[in-house]
């Protein structure tokens, strides 16, 4: 399986549009997405490719079959093998009638799925939420058990205006960043403005994704017209609060944030049992939010920590402080002798081991939530030179799934997926004209697009970035904990407690999933120093 | 009902567009490093970013030297770390090079903007990008660059007024360095109408009258004068230049259906102006945008009883090159001319503003009004004229987004709308030559100047209209009220004690 994703748009003739991959044998995968093209021709040259096509459909139909029955009424667009129907949900409202459909296409060989505590199914409709009309509901039921195709492109008629936009959106979106990738930087920036119109930060999950998108894009081209790459942080409490504020929101309308401490939490705990000096190193503490239920957790068990440490790393010191005082407070009430240690930097960049002030006798964890808001780690390759040098008993990760590295064009097509994704369910339970939603929108999701698109990627230096930390860690000396158990029932129950559905849980080879429709979001993972 | 308009065919456009793009990106210019098809493939891989870009240079004067930034040069590592191979040597190897490429290039830009930034009230993006304007009079292209970048990371399109400020200014100025202003100008419009709709429009408009009296004002204060002018008069024509679409009228058609007289006849013929050589067929969406505007206005006319003709003329170019002849005046018709934003969008080279006047005083109307947004925006092409008119741009449009952003809700696709149109304006001020220009206000002392030297005399809105005006700002939130201009050349709409619209009526 190839790990260059490329995606190919074929309204009439495909083999006029990307010679270069036909050229490279990239051939991707087909998936149907709707019915507007007309005089489609399938390209000689691809077709004698010495790498067989792999058609899919939502119903894996055969290529043959899609030649001759589907062809003249399907708009195709070639997109990676891993580019699950999940972005098209957000992209193109008419697959949404068929949930089944995408997640049958969805379930692949090897993942688990964990046995989600089955929130209430009061409000099944809840699911397709609000934009869905009475009319298109009934359609949907109708449609129950006949071809999904047809029921594609019934639904697809009857809200072809919404389609045409979505998948406009998606082709130009796709044009402009190839545009980019070619460094044709005139053309790229010529197509941002239909964009623009056709998005909007308060539309459809497909509009919203767009807006954000082409804001990246043109950020991204005048910065290369610039040529000066490095993100600029004001090192201001008003963004920082901002920032913080947005964080706070996204925390209360979703589980994201929620499952990462409650999955980093249990894995903690159990490590700490035993302990009687704690001290935990979190690399990019923002506000603590975590701690306070760690503390809960260990004030309630018979055996008490004789001294609990946090050392906080994080980029502004007025901040770090008032994180330490705040957790100084909770500790306080639940009893617990606790100690906060700001420091104001990254991990990455500590040269000296003696910067942390380890103690002997402590029982060290090290936590770590990955995002592309700003860079945590520093040097990616210091920051593992670290952890390796300071064997703590744990470390917990939290990632997105998403990669920070590669290719511009293999970068932008994946996070167009996820957060396409993301939107979709930030979307779920909000209204379109939520000031909340815009919010987390604007200030995170947007933030997070505009460095995956930057030059550079979300660190946007120019150093070595670590793909995939569970092999830099296997190096280092580390191997992976499980969290199959009180950490997956603990996540399964917050998924229990709350309104939202859509979201899925995945267990897979100890490490935990939480996706939304089956695209994994965020993987939460456990590692301790092989013996 | 108000779905009669649809958006172009989605079929049309999509070929176009993948068309257009497939060969443009292989007709694109290659990476110098990557000359054969087969090595083409390698820009996709892993470290594009760098190498592309470093083949990009801007350079807003060709005759001056930018100064380079050794990050862009900096070879990257062309291995990642997965390739089980690294070792501590290594590591330090990574290590130089990322040092020398998170160089950051604008320490002391930032240290120089820090206050502002942090500060509370602060109004960053006006102080950053007048500090641009004026690196650009100077020519100082390593300043711009770093402020530009500045501007470039800071501003959103969707956040806070500063960051949309920044955002759309950034255009601007990006597009005046590129030299790209008329193209972008170009590409924008005919994106804003190729996706423009009765629907989308409609709701724009309608939501703007009931958020906010910017455009009411003229409407109440011209309407009220006109129909006191139109006083006795058995067949009227109204010659309205507005972009405003039509949204005066039907009031004034209620107060004419209801006069104590006979019901006069009356004629309405709305002028429409685009830049010449812009907007070739996009301009197709605003017409069928007027089309439907002009059958509910006919619908209205028969409903209230007046007997109605409208018609609509889309003049491509300069409004002084208007062919009268199609005006179709006729001899026996009371004339009133109506401008609302339409004297700003002739051209400030030539005297085209004073013949424009002379050309309405030739067709002798009864009454002329006219409503412009006050500000003085005619900006110099170059430094201190341009830092000058710039500094006005900005106070201008801060207004303008302040006075949208408090009365639009904060999650508003029609406020977006009305934003994205000021960004056109901005490129257009910013970015295109004069004599295109369509945007350049000029205050109402200079407007009451021109028409005096043209002819005419102004006329004092009487004190029903007055009343009248006063009971619309009642309706809005607090901020707005209405004053008296001096020797009773018109009245003024402001907003927090600005001055934002000017209404005004002229006698020959």
């Amino acid at each position: 399986m190839s790990h260059n994703p490329r995606y190919l748009q074929a309204t009439h003739n495909f083999s006029l549009i990307s010679p270069l991959l036909i050229h490279n044998h990239q051939i991707p995968q087909v998936i149907i997405l709707n019915h507007h093209a007309s005089n489609f021709r399938f390209p000689t040259r691809c077709a004698n490719s010495t790498r067989p096509i792999t058609c899919q459909s939502l119903h894996n139909f055969s290529c043959h079959f899609l030649l001759e029955s589907f062809l003249p009424k399907v708009h195709i667009l070639l997109i990676p093998f891993h580019f699950s129907p999940i972005m098209l949900h957000s992209l193109l409202p008419t697959l949404q009638h068929n949930p089944k459909a995408s997640s049958s296409a969805m379930t692949s060989a090897g993942k688990r799925a964990v046995d989600v505590a089955s929130p209430s199914v009061a409000e099944p409709s809840k699911r397709h939420r609000t934009h869905l009309s009475p009319v298109e509901k009934d359609l949907q039921s109708e449609e129950e058990g006949e071809d999904q195709l047809q029921a594609v492109a019934a639904g697809a008629s009857a809200r072809e205006d919404d389609d045409s936009t979505g998948l406009r959106l998606l082709g130009l979106l796709l044009q402009c960043a190839e545009c980019v990738a070619m460094d044709n930087l005139d053309d790229a920036g010529q197509l941002l403005p239909e964009i623009a119109e056709l998005s909007s930060p308060f539309g459809s999950s497909a509009q919203r994704v767009g807006a954000y998108f082409a804001d990246a894009l043109s950020a991204r081209i005048i910065s290369s017209y610039l040529s000066i790459y490095s993100p600029f942080s004001p090192l201001c409490k008003t963004h920082h609060q901002k920032l913080l504020n947005a964080l706070q929101i996204f925390n209360s309308v979703t589980p994201l944030i929620k499952f990462s401490h409650f999955t980093a939490n249990q894995a903690i705990q159990q490590a700490l049992d035993g302990a009687d000096h704690v001290h935990i190193i979190d690399l990019d503490i923002m506000q603590g939010l975590q701690w306070p239920g760690l503390f809960h957790i260990l004030a309630s068990k018979s055996r008490k920590v004789k001294s609990f440490r946090i050392t906080g790393f994080g980029s502004s010191a007025d901040l770090l402080k008032s994180t330490g005082q705040r957790l100084a407070e909770f500790a306080t009430a639940l009893n617990i002798p606790f100690e906060f240690q700001p420091i104001e930097g990254k991990i990455g960049n500590i040269k000296d081991l003696n910067q942390l002030n380890i103690k002997a006798g402590e029982t060290i964890v090290v936590h770590w939530m990955h995002h592309c808001l700003y860079d945590v780690s520093g040097s990616d390759l210091g920051a593992s030179r670290i952890l390796t040098m300071l064997r703590p008993k744990l470390i917990t990760i939290v990632e997105q799934d998403l990669s920070h590295g590669g290719s511009f064009l293999g970068r932008f097509v994946e996070a167009l997926h996820y957060y396409s994704a993301l939107f979709d369910a930030l979307g779920d339970g909000l209204e379109t004209e939520s000031v909340e939603r815009h919010t987390v929108e604007q200030q995170l999701f947007g933030c997070e697009i505009r460095n995956i698109v930057a030059v550079g990627g979300p660190k946007r230096t120019g150093e070595v970035k670590v793909e995939r930390w569970e092999d830099e860690l296997v190096r280092g000396g580390f191997r992976p904990v499980s969290l199959a158990g009180n950490p997956a029932a603990q996540a399964n129950l917050l998924l229990g407690m709350f309104p939202w559905q859509g979201y899925t849980l995945v267990e897979e080879g100890g490490c935990l999933k939480l996706g939304w429709k089956d695209l994994p979001l965020l993987t939460a993972s456990a590692w301790q120093p092989c013996e | 009902m108000d779905t009669l308009f649809r958006l172009v065919s989605l079929q049309s456009d999509q070929s176009l567009n993948s068309s257009r793009t497939s060969s443009s990106s292989r007709s694109s210019r290659q990476n110098p490093y990557q000359q054969e098809d087969e090595e083409c493939f390698n820009i996709f891989m892993d470290d594009e970013d760098f190498s592309s870009s470093s083949s990009k240079h801007y350079n807003p004067y060709p005759h001056h030297q930018l100064h380079h930034h050794t990050a862009s040069n900096t070879p990257t590592p062309t291995t990642t770390t997965t390739t089980g191979s690294a070792t501590p040597t290594h590591h330090h190897v990574y290590d130089q090079s990322a040092n020398q490429f998170s160089y950051s290039p604008a320490r002391d830009v930032t240290l120089e903007f820090a206050a502002s930034l942090s500060g509370h009230d602060s109004k960053w993006a006006s102080d950053i990008l007048l500090e641009t304007a004026k690196a650009i009079a100077d020519r100082n292209s390593a300043r711009v660059q770093q402020l530009m970048w500045m501007l470039n990371e800071l501003g959103s399109l969707y956040g806070d007024i500063d960051q949309k400020l920044a955002s759309y200014f950034l255009q601007g100025l990006f597009s005046r360095m590129m030299d790209s202003g008329d193209r972008t100008y170009r590409t924008l419009i005919s994106a804003s109408e190729k996706n423009c709709s009765f629907d989308s429009t409609r709701k724009m408009v309608l939501k703007f009258q009931e958020v906010s009296p910017w455009t009411m004002f003229g409407h109440v204060a011209c309407n009220g004068a006109i129909i006191e002018a139109f006083e006795g008069a058995n067949k009227l024509h109204i010659i309205d230049i507005s972009n405003t679409f039509c949204t005066q009228w039907p009031t004034l058609l209620e107060a004419i259906a209801t006069r104590s007289d006979e019901t006069p006849y009356l004629r309405i013929t709305t002028v429409l102006v685009s830049k010449a050589g812009g907007a070739n067929g996009g301009s197709s969406g605003v017409q069928k945008v007027m089309k439907e505007i002009g059958s509910r206005m006919e619908k209205f006319a028969r409903l209230m009883g007046v007997p109605f003709k409208f018609n609509v003329i889309h003049h491509a170019g300069d409004l002084s090159e208007l062919n009268l002849a199609e005006l179709d005046i006729k001899e026996d018709e009371t004339l009133a001319i109506n401008c609302v934003g339409a004297l700003h969008s002739v051209t400030t080279v030539g005297n085209r503003r004073d013949s424009l006047i002379s050309i309405f005083r030739k067709l002798q109307p009864r009454l002329v009004t006219v409503v412009e947004e006050e500000a003085d925006l005619d900006i110099g092409v170059d430094g201190v004229e341009f830092v000058r008119g710039f500094q006005e741009s900005l106070r201008w449009f801060r207004v303008y987004f302040e006075a949208l952003d408090e009365s639009f809700p904060k999650t508003s696709n029609e406020r977006l709308m009305l934003e994205r149109a000021a960004g056109c304006a901005i490129v257009d001020l910013v970015a295109c030559p004069q004599v295109d220009s369509v945007e350049r206000r000029e205050t109402a002392a200079r407007w009451s100047h021109r028409l005096q030297g043209g002819g005419f005399r102004p006329v004092s809105f009487s004190e029903e209209v007055s009343d009248d005006v006063r009971a619309l700002l009642r309706r809005y939130k607090d901020g707005w009220s209405m004053v008296q201009g001096s020797d009773s050349t018109g009245i003024f709409l402001n907003w927090k004690d600005q001055p934002v619209v000017w209404a005004s009526a002229w006698k020959p």
